[in-house]
């Protein structure tokens, strides 16, 4: 089943190890929240700024979730060492989402979607499918931070292990005006390609308007 | 636009508490499944749910052989998969990096979630597939994403999957938390230690065609605390507004629900809020009770066990009794000592996760 949609924003952010200036001290003014924030959560407020969203509907993905709390984790047990409650709490999928739906006191439904390479087009599909249900705008965003200790030891692929992209969309009778082409895009881990692929067509294009499956 | 109704018309799960008929068999006679552990944390003994010695992909794809046997489907070619799962293949993962101290022999595909759903399209080759993670709430999500799905017309059958291992992380990560219970855990009791994780596998087809013995999944609802990383926001609005909406889409009123089937870790935050969401909002006292006291909590495989449960209570018009209880904390909600034989035209089944994510599921009687 397919349906039109409008997409109202679209906002990205990469780097090679370490996204810089996200800008956390005006967006997160509270320090002990500030401090506490992983950097999946740090990149999804950045990018949810840029796409001047703050309340409603939002689905997130990630193939590989929260790589360093779970290295945390997995570093104590295996030296004997205390795990650490934050590095727990903040292992979850769902954290970076849970971390905005905390800081903007967003009390709409969340959703997080992790399917390996296909994360981000089923995070298009889902998102298609809460826009629908909901009739209202969501923020749909995936982002991966690999950026932990000896991720070369399994890393064979990725250049750039901080990566995010976001969009709102939502429904519409308008006919679609944008033709969203599959790309490879060399260096980004591929659980983003779908949504890179939407987010290069949207931008070179005024108002746009994609056809979405659910 | 037109909404087609949904229905469950196969599953099959397993738990410490073995199958789904010895399941039921065991909430009704409050006998748990739950042993007590030193293996993860020599020296500290909590209740684990597991369901070794047998092999958890192994098991996984032999409980959804079991649910495509007992449907009408020849084959799950036209099904959509939406798996939810909280962990996916770290059990692996850990089992390499304490032997070996490296990453080097993980397989990143054998760690993440989707190893769940990969293991399954390899074994039975689905239309299509989703996978959801939001802790504890994940395969209840994945059940209310299965219901609009199927609503709108998208797909004819589509089968949920919970799934989750026990594995360290989460076993000396709730340690750390300070919420894991030395003994079979005891919801909504007065004095309780606190909650067992555990392992289990429940898969379940949904359809839009009426079949003998459905059960109707009516209605879903999400909602999101916004108040803690961890904790229940304490007034339980959450808890309450997931219910509510659960009970809108639905289009029942409260005093329609026959049984609450809890959430009900065990933990004293969970059950304390989730008492106050179920007193405020359902004023004519049903019968609530938690079967994490049989199969312990099963965190991403929870949403989709417990909807099993709530279609057997349907079926058998049975409430299983709150295992365990002695003296209950909160005396304005109705917690059955016995097992209860009355009519139960609708049951609402309740899931909260991490991250204040909350989900519950409306199921009904078909009449």
């Amino acid at each position: 089943m397919k349906m039109n949609f409008k997409v109202n924003a679209v906002a990205r952010v990469y780097a090679k190890s370490k996204c810089d200036n996200l800008d956390e001290k005006r967006l997160v003014p509270k320090m002990m929240l500030r401090r506490r924030l992983t950097r999946s959560a740090k990149i999804m407020i950045y990018l949810s700024d840029l796409c001047n969203f703050s309340d409603g509907p939002v689905v997130y993905g990630s193939a590989y979730g929260e790589m360093q709390a779970t290295a945390d984790i997995t570093g104590a047990i295996a030296n004997s060492q205390p795990i650490s409650p934050t590095a727990f709490q903040n292992s979850v999928y769902n954290t970076a989402p849970s971390y905005f739906s905390l800081l903007y006191g967003n009390r709409n439904e969340i959703l997080t979607i992790s399917n390996g390479d296909d994360t981000s087009a089923n995070v298009l599909q889902a998102a298609a499918l809460q826009a629908l249900t909901m009739n209202c705008e969501v923020l749909l965003i995936c982002s991966e931070a690999l950026n932990i200790p000896n991720i070369d030891e399994v890393n064979t692929c990725t250049d750039f292990l901080e990566s995010g992209v976001a969009l709102t969309i939502m429904p519409t009778d308008e006919m679609p005006n944008t033709v969203v082409k599959k790309k490879i895009h060399s260096g980004f881990v591929p659980s983003l390609w779908d949504m890179l692929d939407v987010a290069d067509a949207c931008e070179a294009q005024s108002e746009p308007v994609i056809t979405l499956e659910l | 636009m037109s909404k087609s109704r949904v229905y469950v018309n196969a599953y099959e799960s397993l738990s410490c508490a073995g199958n789904t008929a010895q399941l039921m068999d065991a909430a009704y006679a409050a006998r748990s499944g739950i042993t007590i552990n030193t293996s993860y944390m020599p020296g500290i003994p909590v209740g684990l749910g597991s369901f070794a010695p047998d092999d958890f992909f192994s098991s996984l794809n032999e409980i959804v052989r079991q649910v495509l046997d007992r449907s009408d489907l020849d084959n799950f070619h036209d099904t959509l998969l939406i798996v939810g799962s909280s962990v996916g293949g770290i059990a692996q993962s850990e089992e390499i990096f304490f032997r070996d101290r490296s990453y080097k022999n993980i397989d990143p595909a054998r760690h993440a979630i989707s190893v769940i759903s990969d293991t399954l399209n390899k074994a039975f080759r689905f239309k299509d597939s989703r996978s959801i993670s939001t802790a504890c709430t994940s395969s209840a999500n994945a059940m209310m994403m299965a219901q609009r799905l199927l609503e709108l017309g998208a797909y004819e059958n589509v089968l949920v999957v919970g799934a989750d291992a026990l594995c360290y992380t989460t076993v000396c990560g709730f340690h750390a938390l300070g919420v894991l219970s030395p003994e079979v855990c005891t919801p909504f009791q007065k004095e309780r230690l606190g909650m067992n994780v555990a392992e289990g596998i429940a898969a379940l087809l949904l359809q839009t065609s009426l079949k003998e013995g459905s059960v109707e999944l009516c209605g879903s609802g999400g909602s999101s605390d916004a108040f803690h990383i961890t904790n229940p926001d304490p007034e339980a609005r959450g808890a309450i507004a997931s219910m509510r909406n659960a009970l809108e889409n639905a289009g029942i009123k409260a005093d329609e629900i026959g049984y609450v089937n809890a959430h009900g870790t065990g933990t004293q935050a969970n059950d304390a809020v989730e008492s106050l969401a179920v007193q405020t909002l359902f004023k004519h006292m049903p019968y609530i009770s938690s079967t994490k006291a049989i199969t312990g909590h099963t965190l991403g495989a929870a949403g989709a066990l417990e909807a099993v449960v709530s279609c057997e209570v349907l079926k058998r018009q049975k409430i299983p009794p709150q295992s365990g209880l002695e003296i209950a904390e909160n005396g304005e909600i109705n917690l059955p000592y016995s097992t209860v034989e009355t009519q139960v035209d609708y049951v609402i089944s309740n899931s909260f996760a991490f991250g204040g994510n909350n989900t519950s599921l409306v199921f009904g009687a078909v009449k």
